[in-house]
């Protein structure tokens, strides 16, 4: 109290104790069963095995565009001496590569964070980073630089007293790097002990080795800070080895846009592209989802619900991965028995050490007592009371969901294989959309499934051969001792249509021959002829009976194994598909949260009082939303005091009403007015115009 | 020293061998800097386009009479502060001193005066002429309303025999923005022509190549750009890209040097292939290469190379919002109600009224439009039902991000801001053909 005595009568914020959030008894307050540890522990875990995996897939993807930038950097200056831009008279230009990044904008500092970790570790110590954020003048740009590239921890692990202490005094200049990087890698410099720990011993950078500065959004700069800092680096390239990387967003013309010709001569420009953000996505979705790998899944609604916002909305496969994880943490979270899903090895222990109530948790879902419902009544008893027996009978099941994801994805693989190549996609073109739609429902009963399969009835041969090839080819990985057989089987297929050429030969000819008996007749007429023939002639070639079988093989296999998930007992575990919560909270709209908010209070405040029909005001409600109600009902300008009046009308009760009261309100109660019309205009609805005095401007159109 | 006794004619031939063309300057200038204990003019100026050898011209000549000089970018100084102390410490080091153990400082143009007579004084220079040049002078105007002036009073100031060298691409007459001045003396360096062009170009011949095959290639590829491309410096780059495709024949065996009919017929089409991309600079030479062994594969490459240039992949909505941006750029707001309204058969009486007064909106560019607009017209367009979230409204920012809109009023969103479009139309109709919707349609000035 006694820091905050003052002789004004202002207010005074306290910062208070730091309180760190106790994650106990935060979370065991919404733990019914107690079952939080072991929930969080799984959910850890999963995470941790999805983020490195997730984190392989990104160097992986990047790593072919990042060896040609690496490479393209080490060979830019790879004739650079020091005072050998002297001995050339014509001026040189500075090697820049263009990268082309992509719109996703999101995704990029994780990537150019990586960049410079790849420069650092195989081109030189000596790279800095430039934002846009951090340049909005020349001298910003220099220092920000040469801060970076001076105080660069690689160089001074071991010699400490060579850090310049105050980068603070120095002169920001291209001068003073000049210096610097002679000062350092002069040749006659006596200090080889000093060279030897640049090179941190196993990694050959060469004798000079050149600075690189990436500019991460380049669209952003400047144009005359981007104009001037290029003009300066470019009258020293002599004397120091520059090299630019662009990073741009949108395209290569973006360049010519912020340079002027006399400024991007300077440049020698070398175009990189980096993959598009899809693939990155295709692989996450391969290797992440639709593995039996991980056991986590997501249910068909949030799927879409991710994958369109990544479509429709950013590109961004970080903001693809932060909603898997949220959807992940929400699933452990809200759902008590999660801890069950866990991978197979785990699964008999965890489930003989279920508790009864979670015995009766886990009853409670609603696949399970489908399935309950299907037994025999004998054992419906059992299922239901005696827990033993329910146990024996969850782990079977839950063994059975994690069977038939080793199965589903490599079928699944093949599926997408064989429809990928019919016109018109009618099961989409990326496995993706084949994989959301196996999520929602059935596959094989939808029209779509069965088009595909009457057109692969009619493919030639040498594409269903083609099509047998690629499946064979994509069933590498170790397959379940189900599908063990099926390479065999398809290249025992692959076998007999090769050999089917010897045996065709025969019949060829009497097709044709008859086709030409038939073009004389007219169209219709033909048709007719043509389907009664097919259903007469019940002998096919041999092609076409191989065909058949194939199909008939590939639809059984599709059959038998691309069940829909939802259709498996405890199917729940596994399977996320909280579509609001993740709509809530990953696709927000707080425009129509807040009319929500002020149309009918008694959705968030869930109190009685409030609860009316939509468009009716009464005096229980807030201030604020009795003012935005009534403003709602006024045109573009409304006049304050009219306001203030329909105001009190409503707010003051029916016994104390009188015509003094409302032309003359009490103090308190223009003060409560007042208090909602700014709030109001906080948020956006109104704001003070100077058209009219004592109005104000509604800022949003129509009613409620 | 020797730098003076040299006769000014062997200067000149020494300098212009390795600057050719350019002998009435280097005369000229040789005239005006006389000896070196002479007094020279207060300030020199200078100008003339880019790659015509200003720079060249007088660095060669103060390094080969050996002249104490000190050459300074206006592009680095940033603050009149780094203009001075770079003067300062150029003498220093440019005329073989150590530098002065601390840098000097130097905060205004008194200071200056007073340094550098003194560093004049420091470096016995007080007999010769000092020479300062000052590159990219039309910085100048924009710095303290000072400095123009002092500098070229200079030698008046400092008391000292000091001549001030200005370099500029732009005229005198643009420096003239204060009072004050002390006219310089203006030199200016022409163009080049095409023969000299050709004489400065064939100087860079590769070797194992005849210097008269070499003028035959420059000619060739002279009389394809020249049309287009007089800068020296790109012209040169242009030559050294190219050649390697010229030679392909030769080297192939297929022809000799002598064959230049041959030759010229291989690489003909090459060439405008090339003549669409000059001054762009999105390639270097070997990715140029790479590009050419691609394109003789399937010809159509680089047509499509030059498209994809500015093909950019968006989200769905974006590439809704950006078209609805456009719109709302180029039509006018009263003609929203037609284009998207349901039921609006005011078709004939528009149209009637319009035919007098009708600009094209596409010559005036594009106009701004609050975001109002924006949404509305969004949601005239977009198809199905979509939700205002906030990533809708993150789109808008981060097309604003990338240079595809630009705000153009207000700050934050209450305040109703302000939007223009800035792509082109071929990009709309680019970005419109991928999500089926017919742009032109919709455009006011198309109907």
């Amino acid at each position: 109290m006694e820091t905050g005595s003052s002789v004004s009568k202002g207010t005074f914020a306290y910062k208070g104790k730091k309180r760190s959030i106790d994650a106990d008894q935060y979370f065991k307050r919404s733990d019914t069963l107690g079952t939080y540890r072991q929930r969080l522990d799984v959910l850890q875990e999963a995470w941790e095995n999805i983020d490195t995996q997730i984190q392989i897939l990104r160097s992986d993807l990047n790593s072919k565009i990042f060896d040609d930038l690496v490479k393209f950097a080490k060979s830019s200056h790879e004739s650079f001496t020091l005072g050998g831009g002297q001995i050339d008279s014509t001026p040189k230009e500075i090697p820049t590569a263009a990268f082309v990044t992509g719109v996703n904008t999101p995704d990029h500092g994780v990537m150019f964070s990586t960049l410079v970790t790849t420069l650092q570790d195989k081109v030189s110590p000596l790279v800095a980073i430039l934002k846009s954020k951090d340049c909005n003048s020349v001298k910003n740009t220099l220092s920000k630089t040469l801060t970076q590239l001076f105080q660069n921890p690689l160089l001074f692990s071991e010699d400490d007293e060579a850090i310049p202490g105050n980068t603070k005094n120095m002169t920001c200049s291209m001068s003073t790097l000049v210096s610097w990087y002679q000062d350092k890698y002069n040749t006659n410099n006596s200090s080889p002990k000093k060279r030897k720990s640049l090179g941190g011993g196993s990694k050959d950078l060469g004798q000079y080795p050149p600075i690189v500065i990436l500019f991460e959004d380049l669209e952003s700069f400047l144009p005359h800070v981007l104009q001037d800092y290029i003009s300066i680096c470019r009258n020293y390239i002599g004397e120091i080895p520059l090299v630019f990387v662009f990073g741009i967003a949108t395209s290569v013309s973006a360049v010519h846009r912020l340079l002027p010709n006399a400024v991007s001569s300077m440049l020698c420009m070398e175009k990189f592209q980096a993959p598009p953000s899809t693939e990155y996505l295709n692989m996450v979705i391969n290797q992440i989802l639709m593995t039996s790998r991980y056991p986590f899944k997501l249910g068909s609604k949030v799927f879409q619900l991710l994958l369109d916002i990544f479509l429709y909305h950013d590109f961004s496969v970080l903001n693809f991965i932060k909603g898997l994880q949220f959807a992940m943490m929400d699933h452990f979270f809200t759902n008590p028995v999660s801890h069950l899903c866990c991978s197979v090895e785990e699964l008999e222990d965890r489930v003989t050490s279920l508790k009864p109530k979670e015995v009766e948790q886990v009853r409670r879902l609603m696949s399970f007592r489908g399935f309950v419902e299907g037994c025999p009544p004998s054992k419906q008893e059992d299922m239901l009371l005696n827990d033993k027996v329910t146990k024996l009978e969850f782990v079977v099941l839950l063994r059975r969901i994690h069977t038939y994801h080793s199965h589903l994805y490599p079928v699944l693989k093949c599926l997408h294989i064989m429809v990928s190549k019919i016109p018109k996609h009618p099961l989409g073109k990326q496995l993706r959309e084949v994989y959301s739609r196996l999520l929602k429902s059935f596959i094989c009963d939808t029209e779509d499934y069965k088009e595909c399969i009457e057109l692969l009835r009619m493919t030639s041969k040498d594409e269903l051969m083609d099509l047998l090839q690629q499946c064979r080819s994509s069933l590498t990985e170790d397959l379940p001792p189900d599908l063990s057989t099926l390479p065999s089987d398809l290249d025992a297929l692959l076998d007999r249509f090769l050999k089917i050429d010897e045996v065709t030969e025969e019949e060829t000819p009497e097709n044709t021959e008859e086709s030409l008996h038939l073009e004389k007749t007219d169209l219709h007429t033909l048709r007719k002829r043509l389907q009664e023939e097919g259903k007469k002639k019940k002998k096919l070639s041999p092609y076409e009976k191989l065909r058949n079988e194939t199909i008939d093989f590939f639809d059984s296999l599709f059959r038998k194994y691309l069940v829909c998930p939802t259709s498996l007992p405890l199917y729940e575990i596994f399977y996320y598909d909280a579509w609001g919560e993740i709509k809530r909270h990953l696709n927000a709209s707080p425009r129509s949260v807040v009319q929500m908010a002020l149309s009918s209070p008694h959705h968030y405040l869930q109190c009685k009082c409030c609860e009316s029909e939509p468009g009716s005001v009464t005096p229980s409600m807030p201030d604020i939303c009795i003012a935005y109600k009534l403003h709602l009902e006024c045109t573009q300008l409304i006049n304050l005091y009219d306001w203030l009046q329909a105001f009190v009308t409503v707010v003051t009760t029916d016994e104390d009403l009188d015509e003094e009261k409302i032309k003359n309100p009490d103090k308190e109660l223009q003060a409560r007015f007042i208090r909602a019309v700014s709030e109001l205009q906080f948020l956006g609805f109104v704001k003070p115009t100077k058209r009219k005095t004592d109005h104000v401007a509604r800022l949003t159109w129509g009613g409620c | 020293m020797d730098g003076s006794e040299t006769p000014i004619a062997d200067t000149v031939s020494s300098v212009s061998e390795s600057i050719p063309c350019r002998e009435s300057q280097i005369k000229l200038l040789l005239s005006l800097f006389g000896e070196k204990r002479c007094m020279t003019v207060p300030a020199i100026f200078a100008y003339g386009h880019t790659a015509t050898g200003k720079s060249a011209v007088i660095n060669s000549i103060l390094k080969t009479c050996k002249l104490p000089h000190v050459l300074v970018n206006c592009v680095e100084c940033y603050s009149s502060r780094f203009l001075y102390e770079a003067v300062l410490n150029g003498l220093y080091t440019n005329n073989g001193r150590q530098k002065p153990e601390t840098p000097v400082k130097c905060e205004n143009m008194n200071d200056f005066v007073r340094l550098f007579r003194h560093t004049c004084m420091d470096l016995h220079l007080q007999n010769e002429t000092v020479y300062i040049v000052i590159d990219k002078a039309e910085r100048l105007r924009e710095m303290d309303a000072n400095i123009l002036p002092a500098f070229l009073g200079l030698q008046e100031l400092a008391d000292g025999n000091v001549c001030v060298i200005l370099l500029s691409e732009i005229v005198w007459e643009k420096f003239r923005c204060g009072t004050g001045f002390q006219e310089p003396f203006i030199v200016q360096f022409p163009d080049y022509n095409k023969d000299e062009l050709l004489r400065i170009l064939v100087r860079s011949a590769p070797e194992g190549y005849s210097a008269e095959f070499y003028q035959m290639y420059l000619s060739l590829v002279l009389s394809v750009f020249h049309i287009v491309c007089r800068n020296l410096s790109e012209l040169q780059h242009l030559a050294a890209i190219n050649f390697r495709k010229y030679i392909e024949p030769i080297k192939n065996g297929e022809a000799t040097e002598s064959d230049s009919r041959k030759l010229w017929k291989n690489f003909e089409p090459h060439l405008k292939k090339a003549l669409q991309t000059v001054y762009l600079r999105e390639v270097s030479s070997t990715q140029w290469e790479r590009m050419l062994e691609e394109s003789d594969a399937g010809k159509m490459m680089t047509q499509q190379g030059l498209s994809s240039r500015t093909h950019v992949e968006l989200p769905y909505y974006s590439k809704y919002l950006l078209i609805a941006a456009y719109l709302a750029s180029y039509n006018p707001a009263k003609s929203d109600k037609k284009f998207f309204s349901k039921h609006s058969d005011k078709h004939k009486k528009s149209k009637v009224i319009k035919k007098q007064e009708r600009t094209n909106n596409h010559m005036l560019g594009p106009k701004p439009f609050p975001l109002d607009r924006l949404m509305a017209v969004f949601y005239a367009i977009v198809e199905g039902k979509v939700a205002p979230t906030a990533n809708i409204f993150m789109q808008i920012t981060s097309l604003v991000s990338v240079h595809l809109l630009s705000q153009v009023a207000g700050d934050d969103q209450i305040d109703v801001p302000k939007y223009k479009c800035l792509v082109s139309l071929d990009f709309i109709k680019s970005v419109a053909r991928t999500v089926n919707f017919d742009v032109v349609r919709y455009l006011y000035d198309f109907v």
